[in-house]
């Protein structure tokens, strides 16, 4: 054959292997970075990973440019910290700007294992945002993306069991669930999103139940951050304004501080968690101020009150759970207006930030006092309003970060560490943090053990360590002390936290990876014995878990994991549980198919003893269920390659128990022990 | 001789398991009690068996006000010698005020049988008034110890102390298991852990760390934590030529802080 004709035969199949290959990498790795990155989480954290992945997925289609990237792109890939990436605009600034990604060799405090991690994410040549934009280019250069998804559960809920005297069911929608996302986006300065949700139960008789629009431009002159539509905002260390995911506890040390990103669309189905409305930040290199606004409704429920209001109403509880498929869950929707209003003023120089941050909330209905004595100082009214300071900055070796936030009723909460390279292989992270009984959050996402959303009533200091002993052997580890100085739910006196991990690493060769983590945490729990006055007594809690991956051969991956836990409640038996699941990967390079099975057996005592698991899912969606009770897990995901840019996954899912026969409850109950979902998801990208 | 001689001076160790750290000297105190493995000037109260190949003299103080209750004081001395192939360790330690006193003695030897194997022996005794009447308590305990160097940076130990008896009564005394290990990353960090298990106690297991960081030769700031106790703990020290000057707060959740200061002569880094 000519070899023209072959050069030809190359371009038409070869290249779509190629890209094939290069899409499945880039899913790979990220799903890889998604579960590494979670194993090191605190486990029953709730943190939106389809957010993250959505920025990954992104990077790793579209690598970061080191030349010309700024600290916050490079924040985003949450793999290199701060002084590492002062460590690298050093190095360009006194030698130039590099010429290959393995010149990062020769950057203070980047080792072989960092590269690795990031080299999917990064490259190194010219790139120019907005300056050379066109709408030739726009079209050219932009990509879409359509999401398709559906699922069901196979049992029937109870919801769907018409009542046997009015004949009507609870759940006035249909079996399935169903969701429709679009995006378009123009490297990373343009974005359009749309998103249309439907959760099971819910009816389809005025369109979909949640819907969602954005529209974001970031990078254009002096125009940093606009966005229209439905949006989030991160702003300091989470303490006065953060309203989107952030990472809890953890003892990957880059988790822990936050780094802020302003203004940011949503694309999430979380029914809550964000702003409508619109949002812009203006400024140059060194200054910057942002403003937004939102006025959205909210699900609540309200409860009679004469004393506070006109109407006689007040509100007893916001819902957040985003769920109408009953006719009393569809009445308590968008019962509530919300409108918000704040702004944050920043300089930067280099590394170093100062910034200040505002923000109001009122609602169209006050929220009714709480009467619990653990309930002591929460929010009751209509009006509330946060203001915060925050600072940042690299020097040496040490990343200093802090915010300070004071709420309208006068109270006080700070959060404040450091991150520091000690030496090439080893890093340590501190942070303090203190929120005063009252401190009335706005909208906060903080590192805390009460609660990360509404802190308070919490004096803590948390530290992690990270070493590398050597090229193969490494160790992370975070304790937590925390002081209650008042009560807390189910907790009637001051009480203490404690909370200890550590985890050995090793890592011998590209196929074999092991880990083995011990967690103890010690906390106090009102002794709850008929008759008797209830008083904290400790209750210690003891976790080991061995994870072992392992790839016999290129396409092939074993996964294998075995977890203990016991709990011990002063004067109550000890509570015992393990988990032990086998996960198989298969992925042939060139063939279009990727297979995903786990099998899992699982057997704890009580609630107390449940563990949790990252599973494997669909494309932006995640799971980590408890596992708790007695039973097995199987799950399997096919992903098919149907053609080029479009991919179909189908992901079936069953729950079988030993111990009951019934599971759930209320009218997502479902007679049996077994219970099935199953997910077809289908994505288009031109 | 010269080693009956030795063998003379054993006396009784008594490991206090109602003191709140069983630590002696601000920088022990500062790790949680993790760095077994480390060369120390109160070694003779942790483990005699890391400073046998020491050559040299040491002197050292330390004071702390436990819980910052200042009626309560707790003090103490320790004399590191080099003394023929080993090392010998006298320590004092006075505990408590008018109404409860707690002193207790202990002496010991060390000595290295290879480069890197070092095995150490003590004992210990304690004697405890309370007032009023109550009366006193007499303690003798035995205290073995052994370190072994993997690498010049990776070292182990370990440590059983074994109460002998309870004079005059037949209390029962806890024993004590601690097996620790320290890793170098050059000379300017120090990762340690330490297993320590009790008998006689809620959680028979417990464990502790410490990170010890030097920023330059002659400043070592320090963090440690331990689970039996739920503390953690923080501090510094400086150096300058043969002296060290070390601080360090232990901090328990319910108790209170306890400050502690300690000065050394003669102790090689």
């Amino acid at each position: 054959m000519e070899w023209k004709s072959k050069c030809l035969l190359f371009f038409l199949f070869g290249w779509k292997g190629i890209a094939l290959f290069a899409q499945e990498e880039s899913n790979g790795l990220v799903e890889q970075r998604i579960e590494t990155i979670s194993s090191f989480m605190e486990e029953g954290s709730d943190v939106d990973y389809s957010s993250l992945t959505e920025d990954l997925t992104y990077f790793a289609r579209h690598p970061i440019n080191l030349n010309t990237a700024d600290a916050l792109s490079l924040q985003s890939l949450l793999i290199l910290s701060d002084t590492q990436i002062n460590a690298l605009f050093k190095h360009i600034d006194y030698y130039g700007r590099l010429k290959s990604i393995f010149e990062l060799q020769s950057v203070f405090g980047m080792d072989v294992p960092t590269i690795r991690w990031i080299q999917p994410f990064v490259y190194v040549n010219e790139d120019d945002g907005f300056s050379d934009f066109s709408f030739r280019r726009l079209k050219e250069e932009g990509t879409h993306d359509i999401m398709l998804r559906s699922k069901r559960t196979l049992q029937e809920q109870a919801g769907f069991i018409p009542d046997p005297l009015t004949g009507k069911k609870n759940f006035l929608g249909s079996e399935y669930g169903t969701y429709i996302r679009y995006r378009f986006q123009y490297r990373r300065n343009i974005l359009v999103g749309m998103t249309f949700e439907n959760d099971i139960g819910e009816p389809l008789s005025s369109g979909p139940d949640f819907k969602s629009a954005s529209l974001f431009i970031r990078e254009a002159k002096a125009l940093k951050q606009l966005v229209i539509g439905d949006y989030q905002v991160q702003f300091g260390q989470g303490l006065t304004c953060w309203n989107s995911m952030a990472f809890g506890k953890s003892s990957f040390s880059v988790q822990v501080k936050r780094n802020a990103q302003g203004l940011k669309p949503y694309s999430s189905v979380n029914e809550s968690s964000f702003f409508r409305g619109a949002g812009v930040t203006v400024g140059n290199k060194f200054i910057s101020a942002t403003a937004f606004a939102s006025r959205r409704k909210l699900d609540a429920t309200f409860n009679a009150d004469t004393v506070l209001t006109d109407d006689g109403m007040v509100v007893s509880s916001i819902l957040l759970g985003g769920l109408h498929r009953t006719e009393s869950e569809i009445a308590k929707k968008n019962m509530l207006t919300e409108i918000v209003a704040g702004g944050n003023f920043q300089v930067q120089k280099g590394m170093w930030k100062l910034g200040t941050v505002a923000v109001q909330r009122s609602l169209s209905d006050s929220i009714a006092a709480r009467t619990d004595w653990y309930a002591n100082g929460k929010f009751a009214g209509r009006t509330q309003s946060a203001v915060g300071m925050y600072a940042e900055g690299v020097w040496q070796n040490v990343s200093l970060f802090g915010e300070v936030s004071r709420s309208s009723n006068n109270a006080w909460a700070y959060v404040t560490g450091l991150t520091a390279a000690l030496h090439s292989r080893v890093s340590a992270t501190v942070l303090f943090r203190n929120f005063d009984e009252d401190f009335q959050s706005v909208y906060s996402n903080v590192i805390a053990e009460g609660s990360s959303v509404f802190p308070s009533n919490e004096r803590g200091m948390y530290v992690s360590v990270q070493a590398q002993l050597s090229k193969k052997v490494s160790v992370n580890a975070y304790s937590d002390g925390v002081q209650y100085p008042w009560l807390r739910y189910q907790v009637t006196g001051p009480s203490s936290f404690s909370d200890n991990v550590i985890q050995f690493n090793y890592k011998p060769d590209k196929k074999h990876e092991l880990y083995a983590r011990m967690r103890i945490r010690r906390t106090s729990i009102d002794q709850n014995i008929l008759n008797r006055i209830d008083f904290p007594v400790d209750k210690l809690s003891e976790q080991i878990r061995l994870n072992f991956i392992f790839s016999p051969t290129e396409s092939l991956k074993l996964h294998s994991r075995l977890e203990f836990v016991k709990t011990n409640e002063e004067g109550l038996p000890t509570e015992k549980g393990y988990l032990v699941f086998q996960d198989v990967i298969w992925k042939k390079m060139g063939v279009p198919c990727t297979i995903t099975f786990r099998y899992a057996l699982f057997h704890t005592d009580a609630w107390n003893a449940r563990l949790y698991a990252y599973e494997n899912d669909v494309l932006y969606s995640y799971s980590i269920p408890a596992y708790y009770g007695k039973g097995a897990r199987i799950y399997g995901i096919f992903k098919f390659d149907v053609r080029r840019n479009i991919d179909v996954w189908f992901r079936i899912a069953q729950w079988t128990y030993t111990d009951r026969d019934f599971i759930s409850s209320g009218n997502s109950m479902i007679s049996g022990f077994r219970k099935t979902d199953c997910t077809l998801q289908m994505r288009m990208q031109f | 001789m010269k080693y009956f001689a030795v063998l003379l001076y054993f006396t009784l160790q008594f490991a206090a398991e109602n003191f709140a750290q069983d630590v002696c000297g601000a920088r022990m105190a500062a790790l949680s009690g993790s760095a077994i493995t480390q060369v120390d000037a109160f070694s003779g109260f942790n483990n005699l068996s890391a400073s046998a190949q020491f050559k040299g003299s040491s002197y050292a103080f330390y004071g702390q006000i436990p819980y910052g209750i200042s009626e309560i004081k707790d003090a103490g001395v320790s004399i590191l010698q080099h003394l023929g192939t080993g090392v010998m360790g006298v320590v004092f330690q006075s505990y408590g005020n008018t109404e409860f006193n707690r002193q207790r003695m202990n002496l010991g030897y060390a000595i290295p049988l290879s480069n890197k194997f070092n095995l150490s022996g003590s004992f210990g005794y304690s004697s405890t008034r309370i007032s009023n009447g109550y009366g006193k308590a007499h303690t003798l305990w035995t205290n073995i110890g052994a370190t072994y160097d993997v690498r010049k940076d990776w070292k182990w130990a370990a440590v059983i102390d074994l109460p002998a008896s309870a004079l005059k009564n037949s209390e029962e005394l806890p024993a004590k298991l601690r097996v620790g290990t320290t890793y170098s990353f050059g000379e300017q960090v120090v990762l340690s852990a330490q297993v320590i298990s009790t008998t006689n106690a809620q959680s028979s297991v417990s464990y502790s760390f410490g990170l010890e960081y030097f920023p330059a030769e002659v400043f070592a700031i320090r963090f440690g934590m331990n689970t039996f106790w739920q503390t953690w703990s923080l501090g510094v020290g400086a150096r300058l030529k043969n002296y060290s000057f070390d601080v360090a707060a232990v901090v328990h959740p319910q108790l209170g802080t306890t400050p502690q200061i300690s000065l050394t002569y003669g102790m090689e880094k």
